[in-house]
């Protein structure tokens, strides 16, 4: 197992200490900022500027959701989907 | 019966390799379509949808952090990453496949070797999507010949009956794919359209010590 390409992992790239900040999609989601692994700087979620995506973001999840509680029990698939 | 329903060899292998291929395409243009949806915006975008060229601008998700300035105040930033590179792009690939199925050879034709070869009268291969087989020579120096066959089985049981109920097995193993050289060039746009402004709107008051 390589490791990930910093360019490919999902993050932002810390402003201060240029350091790639590992972000995951329920992490947007529930968390009201996100932390520099590196420098500890707080980058707070700019919820209403960015409603449209994080809206998208919600769809997705909730899909992937669905999908991972099928493949956990299948015999769920009728109530899913 | 089974005469009539045979195949090329060349066309029963050559169906599931192309159903594979079918399935990767089918794949990347998942992977397209999510890129479109997922990270770009067209709303207010006056071009046709249809146009590959224009897949409107970023998708943008926006932070702030506090900052220090140099008189001691703290002002306060906005930086705006795209939001196709804060979540993983699904990109699927056909690790390995395995097919696994057994071929009864039923017939041997002759075709002629100045035209293309075709196992139904009537249907060329270029109809199927096939690209023509190779043949062999036939070592007796009578031109070229072709073998005809039809899904066969290994199991006592299935041979009794026609052949073409046997099933055939495929093993297949997916994976992320590689970042291929287009997606790559797309991760470094992301990269350089992250921007850092300093948000003048909600500059904030020094902090009380």
């Amino acid at each position: 197992m390589q490791p990930a390409n910093p360019s490919t992992t999902p993050g932002v790239p810390c402003p201060d200490c240029n350091f790639r900040i590992p972000v995951t999609i329920p992490m947007l989601l529930m968390n009201d900022a996100i932390f520099c692994n590196s420098c500890g700087l707080k980058l707070s979620i700019d919820r209403e500027q960015s409603e449209e995506g994080l809206k998208l973001l919600q769809n997705l999840n909730e899909a992937v959701e669905k999908v991972n509680r099928v493949k956990s029990n299948p015999m769920e698939q009728h109530q899913v989907f | 019966m089974i005469r009539n329903s045979a195949l090329s060899i060349y066309q029963l292998l050559g169906a599931p390799l192309k159903a594979m291929i079918d399935a990767e395409t089918q794949a990347a243009l998942a992977t397209a379509e999510f890129i479109e949806r997922i990270g770009f915006d067209r709303s207010g975008d006056e071009t046709p949808r249809d146009d590959p060229a224009h897949f409107g601008k970023l998708r943008m998700v926006t932070f702030l952090h506090e900052k220090k300035g140099a008189n001691g105040d703290i002002r306060q930033f906005k930086i705006e990453v795209p939001l196709l590179s804060l979540i993983p792009i699904p990109a699927l690939q056909i690790k390995d496949a395995e097919i696994d199925f057994s071929i009864l050879i039923i017939d041997e034709v002759k075709v002629n070797e100045n035209t293309t070869s075709n196992t139904n009268p009537g249907e060329t291969s270029s109809e199927q999507g096939i690209p023509p087989p190779f043949t062999l020579k036939n070592l007796g120096g009578e031109g070229i010949r072709e073998m005809k066959g039809t899904f066969g089985s290994s199991s006592s049981e299935n041979s009794k009956r026609n052949s073409l109920e046997a099933q055939m097995r495929v093993k297949m193993r997916l994976e992320q794919a590689d970042i291929p050289a287009g997606l790559g060039k797309l991760f470094h746009i992301m990269e350089q359209n992250v921007s850092v402004s300093e948000d003048t709107i909600k500059a904030l008051p020094e902090k009380t010590k």
